[in-house]
């Protein structure tokens, strides 16, 4: 099956530091690949070049087989961004939210499928019509994955979506990524929780300066062998 | 992407803004400040109407006066007195959108009557008696709303459409939705605009309904319009412009506000100030000293400017007159360099700042909006060469009469020369263009700015 | 450490912080530049007048006493001009000067009104008030003031230091006043040095009463102490600093751009004045219609004259009847004179009176009026100048008229004049009111402007409570 996501010998410098170097990554749809890495390990970096915000400095990244690079607009159209804070305008409500973000992205507005996506993200129906300012980090993770559903997106970036939310939410999540991954998805997700990684993706690559280290299977590995790997590449990054 | 989504985006944009507190209070600013300068635009209409017509009829009435005095038949020696009563109009035209700009007109006297004994320099001597305290305050007339309110409204609700969102990072969101942000920036510019301009222009389709049919009015409402807009599109260029910087929307705010106090406070005064400073006019008074020294020159011992009362004999009353003429002639003779060489650097300092306006352009603004209205320091200054020219005819032209042996008849009455204004001002094309040009510039910069967006 | 210790070290901090903005340090240069440029043009255009003035009224005095012999009111034809000093404290508010006339001429038969306004003369532009030294000040400075005072609290309480300072030893009620002290301090360093820049070319300009200058400066600092208020505690209570500074930028806008221009408007409006040429042909067609002793009235005059000197025929009067004529002509013209220029300045202090209502909505207003009045360049004192002029043409007339009434005898208008009488004309000399009679009539504006104190005083008081309690 063709990669949805694909980054070839990506690299990106600034100035003297190489905050990517030579990255190869390749995800395909259903396929969920994590990012792990400590803080500066080259994550959001990936999904920016993903996203087009900034310019490769040699190498490409490939959206649905297109370099983003040539026509980031393009590459847009077929990706959904989930921040680690899903910033919305507070005082629009949620549907007014998703409206305004689908109309961005040239969608138009069915009430009915509108209902149906946030119905399948167990997006509680009676806060929908709340302000946005009202929300718990949870419900704008929601949220943000609902615009990226809204659009249709082929391929869905996730910068630490589960960082900060208290385990019941972050359980709930979980659940909802592997459905959306299920659905035919592609999903990109840079976080640096071991444990979580392991429940929600179906490849985990760990990232140190910049260089994609390892990439492993977690269903061949336990939580605990997980942790030790990564906490070995850490270290090799301190001695 | 789809183009039928693109109008549903300007209307959601729309309603977004329409629900805000501070589009209602741009509004409410804009609709307050609107409703006065029509309100003022009305009154100083009506006065200036008013005082014209008083200054016509009056010299209408003494005309008809003098016509019957002819009609009836008079004694040889007050015959002859004739041409010293002839009071001719000279009445500047009303500006045809006085009431959106006011310009000089507030000043300047409207109505003058050209005599044997009118010299340029006292056609004029009764200007305006408004109280001096409130001229000082400054006027707010529609112009003052397109170029100094307007503008700040326009600032207070567009500084933000980008910076804001980077502010509290949806931008990073709005970019990766790829809709692009040009369509964003339309969407959320077209009903700010609109909000702004849509008073104003309804402000002038008013003025066009409900004012009086003058000469020039509908042309001077298009390229009054036209500016008024030209003008807006610069600040909201601006606008664009700062928005598509890597900035706070406080940092966006501030560069805006210094803008507008750069272009609309600091520079107008500044370079109008310099240009006074390094182009002094010739005092005033240099008018007066020399007109008196002249009068008192010329004149003898008894002479004094009532010839009528000197005597009842013919032949004294002839000698009066042409002393009279000779007095006024040689004092307008001893004035006329003084009166042109002053006019002469006026129009030239006028220039000069009319040059140096290209860098700032509310001033140049100000300037177009009020030639467009006709009543720009330019108009005024023509009416009154004209008028001086003018009055000057009527002068010769009457001392022809007093010299000649046989009394003006109500025949000569009807040939006397009558006063046309000067053809009005040429639109300020110009200024049109060089604002849609530095629009333009600026424009193109916030497109290239844009198209390297970058989220944080 | 004690809570004004507190409050200087906050100061010190937001000063350190000002300093360090470029964009703030560059618009503060911007404006001493405009400052500086107000007072060296106004400096050149005072001292300027002065010489013009001054070399005119030589000129004038030359041409006068060199008329060589002539009729005493052939001589009150041609007359003379009065010209206003500028007093030398408009090069800091040239108030009403620019457009007031500076020369009235004093001829017999008339009174004129003043001419050459120098707006008239002003190179077109755009009208945001007159520059100099008083707009900066009153128009200028408080947008600075007030795009400085923005952020003070409103930045601090975004990035969470304001929680730091209080969980630092800053009381919670002491925000605002370190914070009104660190734009005091701000706006002090700004002010200060323009403000003595202004006072020094004042003093280089001609001697100015030390009374006046004082409480000038006081008005400002008072004015100054107001919009700091509102500044600090617009900044404590909108939500961001970019909202602050929009909300301080509209104020700015409504109180002092817009309000007193509503003023003018409504004023000019509630008091209309007479169009300029009706108000002369009405002047003129009194003049016709009232007393004549030289047309219809003349018998009755010569009959009251002889009565009153006793003689029987007009040759037997020991003075010169037309020059009784002519005083008494004058007299009509003065009661004429006095009624129009009356009624036009009872509609001049009653736009005054109009504009003063907006003194409640726009510190400006009273600020203005206080200003303008203590340099000396208000409406009162040009009123004042128009008054002792038209004083001074009637007593030179009425010299003129007793003369040719005294020594014409039956030459009548063919009498001329002894060369030393033009020499005993006396020049025209005017000492505008002081500094007493200014205060005396601005008393309402300097008692709106106190209440303007207390009201911003409040708001900060306000704003510090909603703040204190927001913080906790």
């Amino acid at each position: 099956m063709a990669a949805l996501l694909e980054a070839r010998g990506l690299t990106k410098a600034y100035g003297d530091r190489l905050a990517l170097d030579g990255l190869d990554l390749a995800v395909a749809a259903g396929e969920t690949l994590c990012l792990l890495g400590a803080n500066g390990a080259g994550k959001t970096t990936t999904l920016n070049l993903f996203l087009g915000f900034t310019q490769p400095t040699a190498g490409a990244a490939l959206v649905d087989g297109r370099v983003v690079a040539d026509d980031p607009a393009a590459a847009r159209a077929r990706l959904g961004y989930v921040a680690e804070v899903v910033s919305l305008y507070p005082s629009l409500s949620g549907a007014e939210n998703l409206d305004f973000f689908a109309r961005l992205a040239g969608v138009a507005v069915d009430p009915a499928r509108r209902d149906a996506i946030l119905a399948r993200l167990r997006f509680p129906a009676e806060a929908i019509a709340r302000p946005a300012g009202t929300y718990s980090k949870g419900m704008r993770q929601k949220l943000g994955l609902a615009i990226a559903l809204m659009k249709d997106a082929r391929a869905i970036l996730l910068d630490e979506p589960l960082s900060g939310l208290d385990p019941a939410a972050a359980n709930d999540l979980v659940a909802v990524l592997r459905e959306t991954a299920a659905a035919g998805v592609a999903l990109l997700i840079s976080t640096h929780d071991i444990f979580r990684a392991k429940e929600v993706a179906s490849r985990i690559g760990i990232m140190r300066h910049g260089r994609l280290v390892a990439m492993v299977d977690p269903a061949s590995l336990s939580a605990s062998e997980l942790e030790q790997l990564y906490l070995t590449h850490m270290a090799e990054r301190a001695a | 992407m789809s183009v039928a989504a693109q109008p549903s985006l300007l209307a959601l944009e729309s309603r977004f803004l329409w629900r805000s507190r501070l589009a209602l209070a741009v509004l409410a600013v804009l609709v307050a400040a609107i409703g006065l300068a029509l309100a003022n635009g009305r009154a100083l209409l009506a006065a200036q109407q008013a005082s014209r017509a008083a200054a016509t009829a009056e010299l209408a009435e003494a005309d008809t006066r003098l016509r019957a005095g002819i009609a009836k038949g008079m004694p040889l020696a007050d015959a002859v007195m004739l041409p010293i009563r002839v009071r001719l109009p000279v009445i500047a035209p009303l500006p045809p959108l006085i009431d959106a700009s006011a310009g000089q007109a507030v000043l300047m006297a409207d109505a003058g009557a050209a005599s044997l004994r009118t010299r340029a320099d006292t056609l004029f001597g009764r200007s305006s008696l408004e109280n001096p305290e409130l001229l000082m305050r400054g006027g707010l007339d529609l112009g003052f709303v397109v170029l100094v309110v307007a503008p700040l409204l326009l600032v207070a609700l567009g500084h933000g459409m980008i910076p804001a969102d980077r502010d509290s990072g949806a931008l990073r969101l709005v970019l990766a939705q790829g809709g692009g942000i040009g369509r964003l920036l339309l969407a959320r510019s077209l009903p700010r605009l609109a909000l702004v301009l849509g008073p104003v222009l309804l402000a002038l389709l008013w003025l066009g309904l409900s004012g009086p049919d003058l000469p020039g009015r509908a042309g001077a409402l298009l390229w009054w319009g036209l500016i008024a807009v030209a003008s807006l599109i610069l600040w909201w260029a601006l606008v664009l412009l700062v928005n598509s910087l890597r900035a706070s929307a406080d940092a966006a705010a501030l560069a805006l506000v210094a803008l507008w106090a750069l272009f609309t406070l600091v520079l107008p005064a500044l370079l109008t100030a310099l240009v006074s400073l390094a182009l002094p006019l010739p005092s005033r008074y240099a008018v007066i000293a020399q007109a008196r020294a002249a009068e008192v020159a010329a004149t003898a011992a008894w002479d004094n400017d009532h010839a009528e009362a000197s005597s009842d004999e013919v032949a004294s009353r002839r000698a009066a007159l042409a002393r009279t003429v000779e007095v006024t002639g040689k004092v307008a003779a001893a004035t006329a360099p003084i009166i042109a060489d002053h006019a002469r650097r006026r129009a030239g300092r006028q220039a000069i700042l009319d040059q140096l306006a290209l860098i700032a352009p509310p001033m140049l603004a100000a300037q177009a909006l009020a030639q467009a209205a006709g009543s720009d320091a330019g108009s005024v200054a023509a009416f009154q060469s004209a008028a001086s020219a003018h009055a000057g005819q009527v002068r010769a032209r009457l001392a022809a009469l007093a010299a000649r042996p046989a009394p003006m008849g109500s025949a000569d009455l009807d040939h006397l020369p009558r006063f046309t204004p000067p053809a009005p001002a040429a639109p300020p094309r110009a200024a049109l263009a060089w604002l849609l040009a530095l629009a333009g510039l600026a424009g193109l910069a916030a497109a290239r700015n844009l198209n390297r967006l970058q989220p944080d | 450490m004690s809570q004004s210790a507190t409050w200087g070290r906050v100061a010190a901090k937001d000063w350190r912080e000002y300093r360090r903005d470029w964009r703030l340090a560059l618009l503060s240069l911007l404006v001493a530049v405009l400052a500086v440029t107000a007072v060296v043009a106004a400096f050149v255009e005072v001292t300027a007048h002065d010489a013009d003035r001054r070399a005119t009224i030589a000129a004038d005095r030359v041409t006068w006493e060199g008329q060589g012999a002539r009729n005493p009111h052939s001589a009150a034809h041609f007359a003379f001009w009065a010209f206003r000093p500028l007093p030398p404290m408009a090069l800091l508010d040239p108030g009403v000067l620019p457009y007031a006339g500076s020369a009235i001429w004093l001829e017999a038969h008339n009174r004129n009104p003043a001419q050459a306004r120098p707006a008239e003369d002003l190179a077109g532009g755009l009208d945001l008030g007159r520059f100099s030294a008083a707009w900066v000040f009153q128009t200028v400075l408080p947008l600075l003031l007030f795009i400085i005072g923005a952020g003070l609290v409103a930045r601090e309480r975004e990035a969470g230091t304001l929680r730091l300072m209080l969980a630092n030893g800053l009381a919670a009620g002491g925000v605002m006043p370190a914070k009104y002290l660190a734009l005091g301090r701000i706006a002090a360093v700004l002010v200060l040095p323009l403000l003595a820049a202004a006072l020094a070319a004042t003093l280089l300009a001609g001697p100015v009463d030390g009374l006046a200058l004082a409480l000038w400066l006081a008005v400002y600092l008072v004015y100054f102490a107001i919009l700091a208020a509102i500044a600090v505690a617009v900044s404590a209570l909108a939500a961001t600093a970019a909202q602050a500074r929009l909300l301080l930028v509209g104020l700015w806008l409504v109180l002092l751009l817009i309000v007193p221009r509503l003023g003018g408007g409504l004023a000019m409006q509630a008091a209309p004045v007479p169009s300029a040429h009706g108000f002369a042909a009405g002047v003129a067609a009194q003049m016709k219609s009232g007393h004549d002793p030289f047309g219809k009235d003349g018998k009755a005059f010569e009959a009251a004259v002889m009565a009153r000197y006793k003689v029987s025929r007009l040759e037997d009067l020991p003075v010169n009847i037309d020059g009784l004529r002519l005083e008494a002509a004058e007299q009509h013209g003065n009661r004429v004179f006095d009624a129009a220029w009356g009624d036009l300045a009872a509609t001049h202090q009653a736009g005054r009176n109009a504009l003063r209502l907006t003194a409640l909505l726009s510190p400006l207003v009273p600020l203005q009026n206080l200003s303008m009045a203590l340099a000396g360049s208000d409406g009162a004192v040009q009123r004042d100048f128009q008054d002792r002029a038209e004083a001074h043409r009637r007593r030179i007339i009425s010299l003129l008229n007793a003369d040719m009434a005294l020594h014409a005898g039956a030459a009548g208008f063919d009498y001329h004049a002894d060369p030393a009488l033009w020499r005993r004309i006396p020049d025209f000399r005017w000492q505008p009111p002081g500094t007493a009679a200014a205060l005396a009539r601005c008393w309402p504006d300097l008692a709106a402007l106190g209440l303007w104190l207390l009201a911003a005083l409040g708001l900060l008081r306000l704003a510090g409570r909603r703040l204190a309690a927001g913080l906790q």
